[in-house]
């Protein structure tokens, strides 16, 4: 099963709706840990949606990054929801959210710095591995540069992302809030990013909380970050998004309008990616052009 | 490695017990962000376990918003000091919650605040709505039976959304079934009469037959009451 276009995060308020719904989904996209060893209600609706869409699992707590070592257990659990779904690849985070038995239920970013970075492209390597399926790392949000940062952040994922053989999954609105907290140019960020490496997009909506911008999920896409996924379309071509809408879920309709709107945007970048990289005539026998 | 073995340790204490990082900043240096963005970690994990926490106990947060003022924040204020989140899934925090809740010491941990009877029985009845729509096993299948000293029921059913119309849970034991929602996908709840926990107990094979039978509950009785229960039990017992 492939990705393609604008998806949604499948979320509990969109149950009902979603059964009734005859407008446009591309593709669903699930919080595996809603799912990993669950029954009950939340399979039943998992069940019913990947009859109609293809869905894809993203983790959010595997704590690649961090020092309690890796559940091996988790990690063949999500591989196993991945391929119950067909889903081209397991999404997760370039992060970590694990201590000693205690989850911090946030994205905590990781010093960029050489030993940082090898330590996370090695577990995530690993768990690719327990997994057996492709691994995709997100790029997170990070408030403040944590001590013993040597590295840019796009240095720090280009090198993770090479020791774990992993794809980018790129969060264009973590890189524009990350750019804006740390007073940096969001298309310079987006540059130094590892975008050889996208296979999968993620946009969201950010608000102002005293000086920093906060990655919360709660808005429609703002116009910054609709240019900076124009950009992203352009250099990357097409892979699939997803509009990620976490809190102050908007109804099931005002949601499909918000995809409907980024995947005009996300067509309209493909054609004009299309036009610049085609030859003026197709084909054309070698010297045509020249001699007429 | 050494470096980064010491980042966690010291990040960790910042995120979580809400240090302001000077020792973090004292072994590994200043973060360019300066230390107070560093510091503001605490806060937001501290906003993540709070919301998970209201957002799966919202008749309890309102109930004793309207009826207690400000104990649910010295509630929540206690139990986030112990720092205990001990599953990848935030529900885990609520669940955990709830277990401390029911203790009989929590009122003294609490700074002498008296935490009224029907607090934790609100918070176990949750608990068990949880464990029902996520298809979680019990001796009944799925489905689930709970003893309280008081009527949770008709408070859990309130709209959170208008606070003066929340019931107060009234002085009265009940028994209270919680069972799958075909309809939602969630978890329904129904009042239990003496003979149906009874004859539940003897379906989850807690009781025997005779002992039924002593208690004034007949074969055909006992029938009778399973056929009407058994749509709700949604699955079957768990062999």
């Amino acid at each position: 099963m492939s990705l393609s276009g604008v998806g949604i995060g499948l979320r509990r308020p969109h149950f009902d709706a979603l059964a009734d719904t005859q407008r446009q989904i591309d593709w669903l996209e699930v919080i595996a840990e809603n799912y990993v060893g669950v029954d009950g209600s939340a399979r039943r609706i998992l069940d019913v949606c990947r009859e109609r869409w293809p869905v894809a699992p993203h983790g959010v707590s595997a704590s690649l990054g961090g020092p309690t070592p890796l559940d091996e257990s988790w990690a063949r659990a999500c591989g196993a929801l991945t391929r119950l779904l067909d889903a081209p690849f397991y999404t997760e985070h370039a992060c970590w959210s694990a201590l000693d038995g205690w989850y911090s239920h946030d994205l905590l970013p990781l010093p960029f710095n050489e030993a940082a970075a090898e330590h996370l492209g090695r577990r995530a390597r690993a768990f690719a591995q327990y997994a057996e399926r492709p691994l995709l790392l997100e790029n997170v949000t990070y408030y403040a540069t944590m001590p013993g940062s040597r590295w840019s952040e796009g240095q720090f994922l280009s090198h993770a992302l090479a020791v774990a053989d992993a794809g980018l999954l790129l969060d264009v609105n973590n890189v524009y809030v990350n750019a804006v907290n740390h007073d940096e140019d969001p298309l310079a960020v987006l540059e130094a990013l590892p975008l050889s490496r996208v296979r999968q997009i993620h946009v969201a909506g950010h608000r102002r909380e005293g000086d920093l911008l906060l990655d919360d999920h709660g808005s429609a896409v703002s116009a910054p970050v609709v240019a900076l996924l124009e950009a992203a379309i352009l250099r990357v071509g097409a892979v699939p998004v997803l509009l990620e809408w976490d809190h102050g879920v908007p109804p099931l309709d005002v949601l499909l309008d918000e995809a409907d709107r980024l995947r005009a945007i996300v067509d309209a970048a493909l054609s004009t990616r299309a036009l610049a990289t085609q030859p003026l005539i197709a084909n054309a026998p070698h010297g045509t052009t020249r001699d007429a | 490695m050494r470096e980064l073995d010491d980042f966690f340790a010291l990040m960790g204490k910042v995120v979580r017990e809400g240090d302001d990082g000077a020792g973090l900043a004292a072994h590994l240096g200043e973060s360019r962000s300066g230390r107070a963005r560093v510091a503001r970690y605490g806060e937001l994990v501290r906003r993540q376990h709070v919301e998970a926490l209201e957002n799966f106990y919202p008749v309890l947060v309102a109930v004793l918003a309207c009826e207690h003022d400000g104990l649910w924040a010295v509630l929540r204020d206690a139990w986030l000091a112990l720092h205990i989140s001990p599953s990848r899934h935030p529900s885990g925090i609520s669940l955990a919650f709830a277990q401390w809740l029911s203790a009989p010491d929590v009122s003294s941990s609490v700074a002498q605040r008296s935490v009224p009877l029907w607090a934790p029985e609100l918070a176990e009845l949750a608990c068990m709505q949880y464990q029902v729509a996520i298809g979680s096993p019990s001796p009944l299948g799925v489905a689930r039976v709970g003893s309280f000293t008081h009527d949770v029921i008709a408070t859990l059913r309130s709209n959170v959304s208008v606070p003066r119309r929340i019931a107060l849970p009234r002085s009265q034991p009940s028994y209270v079934l919680v069972f799958p929602d075909t309809v939602t996908l969630g978890a329904r709840t129904s009042r239990l009469s003496a003979i149906e926990v009874a004859v539940l107990a003897w379906f989850a094979g807690e009781v025997d037959g005779p002992m039924l039978e002593q208690l004034g509950i007949s074969v055909p009785l006992r029938d009778a009451t399973l056929t009407q229960l058994r749509p709700k039990l949604g699955v079957a017992r768990v062999a």
